[in-house]
């Protein structure tokens, strides 16, 4: 079980887009133990390099403890020499509509996706529905070796990726 | 704008190996799938730059060690 003592790895964590949900490629880090600042920390510094950010302004990251993450993340970007962050582009943070009904009252106002202008209607979930399929196989990986694991996960999330690009047409 | 969305899966967890020294990385960072060696320079790093207590400035250490040694008489009648 996650947390348990015989883990090397606690899980993964990623970035996925928010709007038809493919998992962002070079984003998918192992979650060793805590440390889940630097984590989403580096996920999200790859995420930048991989997504064809150039002639982006803006950035919007969809967090379920946005709240409490965003504070001091550019200390903690311009302290670490290996996570990097384009310097023009504008960070906005918001949080999941299932997660800001959780919050306090004022997480809602200040975090919620649909009061930022741009944002469009997304609801900031798809990663819990992409995890569903994933953890169908991810079992399947826990006593593999640290490679093969990645190579399951790896192969997974991307045809994960490829189905929605080839089937994005279909209506139903 | 790009929107995207982050989040951890603590579901996808992994069991410690016997000989983790034997194993035979085909790939690394092509996918996915974060570059390894990379990611986990940047966690030792993290690490090192750790912010300092907020209370560091309001006491030293051994100052709130000695009020909580402290009986409690003492520290409501003054």
């Amino acid at each position: 079980m996650s947390g348990s003592k015989q883990n090397d790895v606690n899980g993964v964590a990623c970035h996925a887009c928010a709007r038809h949900g493919c998992y962002c490629p070079g984003s998918m880090v192992d979650i060793l133990e805590g440390e889940k600042q630097a984590v989403i920390d580096y996920s999200g510094s790859e995420t930048m390099k991989t997504i064809n950010m150039e002639q982006m302004r803006k950035f919007l990251a969809i967090y379920d403890i946005m709240c409490q993450y965003y504070k001091k993340r550019h200390l903690r970007f311009s302290n670490n020499p290996m996570i990097t962050m384009p310097p023009d582009i504008k960070y906005e943070k918001a949080i999941g509509q299932f997660h800001v009904h959780g919050h306090k009252d004022s997480c809602f106002f200040r975090f919620s996706s649909s009061f930022i202008p741009g944002a469009g209607q997304v609801d900031g979930e798809v990663l819990e529905t992409l995890w569903g399929a994933l953890n169908q196989i991810s079992w399947a990986a826990r006593t593999t070796t640290l490679a093969h694991r990645a190579e399951i996960l790896d192969d997974h999330t991307n045809d994960s990726n490829w189905k929605k690009l080839i089937n994005i047409g279909e209506y139903e | 704008m790009r929107s995207v969305v982050v989040d951890g899966n603590f579901k996808a967890d992994h069991v410690r190996q016997k000989r983790p020294e034997d194993d035979v990385w085909l790939t690394s960072g092509e996918g996915i799938y974060a570059e390894r060696t990379r990611y986990l320079e940047h966690l030792a790093l993290a690490k090192e730059t750790k912010e300092a207590s907020p209370y560091a400035h309001y006491a030293p250490a051994t100052l709130i060690a000695a009020v909580r040694r402290m009986p409690a008489i003492v520290l409501f009648e003054h």
